[in-house]
């Protein structure tokens, strides 16, 4: 097996360097800890250099260790937040109308809703974060996910379901109490099937 | 679980769908729906939008990185005795080395009589321990029904007259562990023997003669006949009832 030097390894590095800090900046509870996660990562990937098969994703696998070491650093397992007898059912209960109006127009929503979008980003579980950052801004496919978390698609499916209906409901709430959103009667909502959300596949 | 309508509505949320693919789901969703479906994905770009804001890894922090890579700080790779995961294998076989010889050692140690059974020291206790009393013939018989197929001879009077009379009093059948044992009680002399027989493969009884563990002045003997173990203990000589067995 076709293994890196230390040399393309750092030129691998310094390539992805600004995607890996984003990525660990965004999916650890405290941003002070981001240097040594990532500096952890580094060091463990480095250590693990020859099980690494030159040619293949390297992206993926650094990101296997980087949410590895997130994980570790937010002192979380990937089954947390997945036992379906836990769930919080009026997590999936949204305003229609304020529903309605954030979804209108999302970028002047977020706009408003400003950092406040990181802080509700880390009330979600380590398992949660990490699907929807690789899936929003890395684009990675469902099976990716799940090679990269080592767990099963339909886990990833419920964690990123659950994580898009927290992060939107923490940040109608939000908008609510700065008075840029109406409150509107609490309902589940009528539209696409929210039945979907929550369910362990 | 989920239906696969539902299961193909998140793939359609979380652009997983090809262009294929979500045309022929939006085509199965009622008119009204599926503006509500284009607003929640119009949100999830905007959220994926503002979370793909640049984050540059600051200078100092890949100063940092390359330093550690290239410092003896942070070492060579490891040796395969350095990784955890061998070592810790390397752990797990040497503590399952120690244990087996542990239990390999402890199988060495010779099996005392008297860690598994109550030898009985007088002929009332012995009477106590026995179920099944009557003359020889009948305790032959039992013995036998109960499976210890082996030759037991009565003792004749020549044994008697030399050795003061041996008698067969009784039979106890029982189970020690997974083993099954019969017990014959012989009175010779006025003293008590008790004869333990059990299959060869039984770990109850000793495999080594060892009288050492026994109140002084005591006899214990054994035998193999066919595949059964004959160990004869008490305070009188055992050899005139081991060679009964024959």
């Amino acid at each position: 097996m076709a293994t890196l030097t230390d040399q393309e390894f750092v030129a691998l590095l310094e390539q992805h360097r600004h995607e890996f800090w984003r990525y660990v900046v965004r999916n650890v509870w405290h941003p002070d800890s981001a240097e040594d996660v990532l500096a952890g990562a580094v060091q463990a990937a480095y250590r693990q250099l020859d099980r690494f098969e030159k040619g293949t994703n390297f992206r993926a696998w650094m990101y296997r260790i980087l949410t590895n070491k997130c994980f570790v650093a937010n002192r979380e397992t990937k089954r947390a937040g997945i036992d379906i007898e836990t769930l919080d059912e009026s997590l999936f209960a949204t305003d229609d109308e304020a529903q309605r109006r954030a979804t209108n127009d999302p970028q002047a929503f977020l706009q408003q809703c400003g950092d406040e979008l990181f802080t509700a980003l880390r009330q979600l579980s380590t398992a949660e974060r990490s699907c929807l950052l690789l899936l929003t801004i890395e684009h990675y496919s469902y099976k990716e996910l799940a090679t990269i978390l080592e767990m099963p698609v339909g886990t990833v499916m419920t964690h990123l379901a659950r994580g898009r209906a927290k992060l939107r409901r923490l940040l109608v709430d939000y908008a609510k109490r700065q008075g840029f959103l109406a409150a509107g009667p609490a309902a589940r909502r009528d539209g696409p099937d929210q039945s979907l959300l929550g369910r362990v596949s | 679980m989920p239906t696969d309508m539902q299961l193909r509505q998140q793939a359609y949320l979380d652009d997983q769908l090809g262009v294929a693919e979500s045309l022929a789901f939006l085509a199965t969703v009622p008119s009204g729906d599926q503006s509500v479906l284009q607003g929640e994905r119009a949100f999830n770009a905007a959220v994926a939008d503002r979370l793909a804001e640049p984050q540059p890894c600051p200078e100092a922090i890949w100063a940092r990185l390359r330093r550690e890579l290239a410092t003896p700080i942070a070492g060579p790779r490891l040796t395969w005795w350095q990784r955890p995961l061998l070592l810790r294998l390397a752990a797990g076989l040497a503590v399952t080395t120690l244990a087996c010889w542990g239990l390999y050692a402890s199988s060495r140690q010779p099996v005392r009589l008297t860690d598994h059974l109550e030898v009985a020291r007088t002929v009332a206790q012995l009477a106590a321990q026995l179920d099944l009393t009557g003359n020889h013939d009948q305790i032959v018989a039992a013995l036998q029904q109960s499976g210890f197929a082996l030759p037991l001879h009565a003792p004749t009077a020549a044994d008697g007259d030399h050795h003061h009379g041996i008698k067969l009093v009784g039979l106890r059948i029982f189970k020690q562990g997974q083993d099954c044992v019969a017990q014959l009680g012989y009175v010779c002399c006025g003293q008590p023997i008790t004869v333990y027989i059990t299959r060869q493969n039984a770990t109850c009884l000793p495999r080594e003669v060892d009288a050492r563990h026994l109140p002084s002045q005591w006899c214990l003997g054994a035998q193999q006949i066919g595949e059964y173990r004959i160990v004869a203990v008490g305070p009188h000589e055992t050899r005139w009832v081991l060679g009964l067995f024959s």
